[in-house]
């Protein structure tokens, strides 16, 4: 063959078919990297490393749910409730840095679109307060050519087997032939065992229990955490932030404890608490000291990610429809001084809410304490591993 | 405040920690399959070099491709370019400095010099550790140095540019050719190792200076193949080699056999399709690079295989180190200890750990008996004739199996995968063996019988799997890339080839996102 007629053929076959390609993946767009979901397509959110960013920058929406995989099983479709068209912006280690990213985009998209953010709730990890104070992207393996404005990179996406042949068609399923339910985006509950047995397979006592560090260990990162949370709030005056704490079970506490960070933790928690609930946007909620919650391993299939019942009960909390537990002790909290203010002007929000029964943060911890003060001699028998 | 009342703990159950990866401590590099290399490298370099000839600028285009060369090495670890600098100044300066009356102490400072940095950057930590597991512990520690990429590879090429250069059988030559010879990068971290005497005189032959379409042609249809076997088939593959290597405990006699040769397979396609790429590149630049494997599958006796298989190894080994410890012409038993010491070199090269080493020695005997089998029929012993099918099974069986202590990353994990081998039994494991290998164009069928038919998904995999092991050997037992790619050129033709290799090469493209074993990048 001639070289000339050699390489005409072989570039028409070879472009014909990269342009084929690129033209699939624009249209159907299964990240939502250039576009939302085109009708009849649902909004198919099983990805959160390589859906996220996208969703985020490209769909509607007015309330965000920011966290770790603690947030995954919330139905977007419960906030409807509260007047909100909620997505998730989901980040696995739940890192502040990483999450105030995806807040940032998403305050931005927002903006682009002459729309506004009214609501975000936030879950908050105990652990994300002490995380870097850098973004985790990169360093993690994440798709960056769906994060970066770099176009050039994009062709990761646009020729990617993986998307072609897996990630539409799934899209396209889901869509068109199945039930799929739009609210429960990364929603990965379903295919999770909540038992104490389960959990205990994931309870790894150490041999030997360090001392504690100290209130003050890793605080520079606490301060920088901090200081990246209240930033956030500041620089967005008319969205509401509920922040909240989910219940781990006791057995985490244990893992705390053996790591020498109870001190460290329940420090960390109430300095972050008294900080952001000086702003008027700011509602706060702790479930942490929960022992109906905490001390049933049932709920649990490690030493922290509960049920689906759990977490019904938790999104009832922070939207005030479960306000103390059942001894009759308050979930929200607010500041000394405001836990028995019944005026409400001062909330950015619902004023029907600050009537809602409260504690300080200091009582909150004082509460932890003594339930860990409790519990922790008898995790043996919590375990019945003694 | 202290929570605990008991101060003794027991693990609930025991974890299983799994062998660091080789790859763990080497950084992602340029990699040939990669978008970046395809469509932004390779395009540049190319232009640049014959840009810049074309407007008569040849010092620039030889400094140009130095700096590409430079750039490509630098993607790997920046910090080791001042290795790669240091190496070729401190050769080149070397040669420069060079007198005949000079040579014993040229031969001992230049040896001396390329085998030092060799044995720093790749064995010192070797041997801290096996001198601290003799003397336990006794003050010795590895220094955690990291392995450059490609280090074996121009150290090679420079010592046999030095060594010929004693010989007298090298000039010293300007210093952006050496320069260029030593960095070309489609072979730099990988091989071919190629002499001087191959690439030099190309290089500056001003008609190679011009862009020329056949060559061009011929080097992409070359590079597109090597590209289609490392990354439609090696790198597929990879997957089933990985999972039954993390699960060597499981393995059953046959599942350990199809684990040998299903890793035989994958580092065929994968080493061999990475120099196809190598020398498709050379070949677009219209140079014309040593070839480093021709069928070695085909081969009916470890020596025929050693002179299929990674050649511009052996060749190193045979001109600088088997001829001058006598070749053959010493005696039967000369020449079984001089392969012996090649094989063991060989081994060595190929990584610091026991397991290269025994390796390299079950590659002598192979090739001791082999040879020794065929020096005897020419000599007129009668002996058994094997029938060539027969021998060239026996022949990959044995490579396949010896490969099986190569994969491994300790003696022991070795000893045990010859264990389940070697012990006839049947725990069924081959079924899920085989159906870890999955394709994301299976993917629809795959969702479709796991709503459908449950039980029958791992028959799916391991059909594919069956399917894939198929036409590897299908592909081995045909014609080799070369030959695939020298003879259909210089006639119209309405062949639809072209068209089919481009629509290879898209399928090629859009399988670069998932990422594969360079399996030769780590000597």
């Amino acid at each position: 063959m001639e070289p000339g007629q050699f390489l005409k053929k072989f570039f028409f076959g070879a472009f014909a078919g990269l342009f084929a390609a690129a033209l699939l993946v624009v249209v159907m767009d299964p990240f939502y990297h250039y576009h939302a979901p085109i009708p009849p397509l649902k909004k198919v959110l099983k990805d959160k490393e390589y859906q996220c960013i996208g969703s985020l920058r490209n769909f509607d929406y007015d309330g965000v749910l920011a966290g770790s995989s603690m947030a995954e099983n919330f139905n977007d479709r419960w906030f409807e409730k509260q007047g909100l068209t909620m997505i998730k912006a989901i980040r696995a280690s739940g890192t502040t840095a990483d999450l105030n990213y995806y807040l940032e985009e998403a305050f931005a998209s927002r903006q682009r679109n002459g729309q506004k953010l009214k609501a975000v709730y936030y879950n908050v990890d105990t652990a994300a307060l002490f995380a870097d104070r850098e973004t985790t992207f990169a360093a993690t393996g994440q798709p960056m050519y769906l994060y970066n404005a770099n176009p050039f990179d994009d062709v990761e996406y646009l020729w990617n087997k993986d998307v072609i042949f897996e990630k539409i068609p799934v899209e396209v399923a889901e869509s068109l032939m199945g039930d799929y339910d739009e609210g429960s985006s990364y929603n990965w509950a379903q295919w999770k065992t909540f038992s104490k047995e389960q959990m205990l397979k994931a309870w790894m006592p150490p041999e030997s229990v360090k001392a504690d560090r100290g209130e003050e260990a890793d605080g520079e990162l606490l301060e920088e955490n901090l200081r990246i949370l209240k930033n956030l709030v500041s620089a967005h005056p008319d969205t509401e932030f509920v922040f909240y704490f989910p219940p781990y079970s006791i057995l985490w506490w244990g893992e705390a404890c053996y790591e020498g960070n109870v001190e460290r933790n329940l420090h960390g928690k109430e300095r972050v608490q008294e900080e952001l609930l000086a702003f008027p946007n700011v509602r706060m909620y702790d479930l942490q000291w929960d022992e109906s919650c905490i001390l049933n391993l049932d709920n649990y299939m490690d030493t922290l990610h509960f049920s689906d019942i759990v977490t019904r009960e938790v999104y009832d909390t922070i939207t005030g429809d479960r306000p103390c537990d059942p001894q009759g002790t308050p979930y929200a909290l607010r500041l000394e001084g405001d836990a028995d203010r019944s005026d409400g002007d001062a909330d950015a929000g619902d004023p029907s809410r600050a009537s809602e029964p409260a504690q300080s943060p200091r009582e909150s911890k004082e509460k932890m304490r003594a339930v860990l003060e409790r519990n922790l001699p008898r995790l043996e028998e919590i375990t019945g591993q003694g | 405040m202290k929570y605990v009342g008991k101060t003794d703990r027991r693990l609930a159950g025991g974890q299983l920690r799994s062998a660091s990866s080789l790859l763990d401590s080497i950084r992602e590099p340029m990699l040939f399959n990669s978008n970046l290399f395809i469509f932004l490298f390779l395009p540049l370099a190319l232009l640049g070099w014959f840009g810049l000839n074309h407007f008569r600028l040849p010092k620039g285009a030889e400094c140009f491709l130095l700096g590409m060369n430079l750039w490509f090495y630098g993607c790997f670890h920046p910090e080791y370019l001042l290795l790669i600098l240091a190496s070729l100044l401190g050769n080149y300066l070397l040669s420069a400095l060079y007198r005949k009356e000079w040579r014993l102490p040229f031969l001992i400072l230049g040896v001396g010099f390329n085998l030092g940095l060799l044995f720093y950057f790749k064995y010192f930590d070797f041997l801290m550790e096996n001198l601290a597991a003799v003397f336990s512990g006794g003050g010795f520690s590895p220094a955690g140095i990291l392995l450059p990429l490609g280090i074996s590879f121009f150290t090679f090429q420079q010592l046999s540019f030095i060594l010929d250069r004693a010989a007298g059988k090298a000039e010293h030559y300007p210093f952006l050719y050496y320069a260029n010879f030593i960095t070309f990068f489609p072979q730099l971290v990988a091989g071919p190792i190629v002499l001087h005497e191959e690439f030099i005189p190309q290089f500056k032959a001003p008609e190679g200076r011009v862009f020329n379409s056949l060559n061009f042609a011929r080097g992409v249809e070359r590079f597109v193949l090597g590209l289609s076997k490392k990354v439609l088939l090696a790198d597929p593959l990879s997957q089933t080699v990985a999972y039954g290597y993390e699960r060597i405990w499981y393995l059953d006699s046959v599942s350990a056999l199809v684990l040998m040769i299903t890793f035989a397979f994958q580092l065929y396609f994968d080493f061999s399709g990475y120099c196809d790429m190598a020398l498709g590149i050379g070949r677009m630049f219209n140079l014309t690079l040593p070839e480093n494997f021709l069928s070695p599958y085909k081969s009916a006796s470890m020596q025929e295989l050693w002179q299929r298989w990674h050649i511009t190894l052996s060749r190193f080994f045979t001109t600088y180190v088997y001829y001058p410890l006598g070749g053959s012409r010493r005696g039967e038993a000369r020449v079984l200890f001089n392969v012996m010491v090649v094989f063991f070199l060989s081994g060595i090269w190929h990584g610091a750990n026991w397991t290269f080493v025994l390796w390299g020695l079950i590659q002598g005997v192979g090739v001791c008996v082999s040879g020794s089998y065929k020096r005897a029929k020419e000599r007129g012993v009668r002996l058994p004739e094997i029938p060539r099918r027969a021998a060239v099974l026996i022949t990959f069986l044995y490579f396949a199996l010896s490969l099986g202590v190569f994969r491994s990353d300790d003696l022991f994990l070795a000893g045990h995968l010859f264990r389940h081998l070697l012990t006839p039994e049947w725990t069924g494991f081959l079924l899920e063996l085989a159906s870890s290998f999955k394709l994301p164009e299976v993917y629809v069928l795959a969702r479709l019988i796991t709503m459908k038919a449950p039980d029958y998904l791992p028959w799916l995999y391991a059909g594919l799997f069956a399917f894939w092991m198929g036409m590897c050997t299908r592909i081995l037992i045909g014609r080799n890339t070369a030959e695939l790619t020298e003879d259909h050129w210089g006639r119209k033709s309405s062949s639809p080839r072209p068209v089919l290799l481009g629509l290879l090469f898209f399928w090629c493209v859009i399988s670069l996102s998932r990422a594969g074993e360079f399996l030769y990048f780590n000597f």
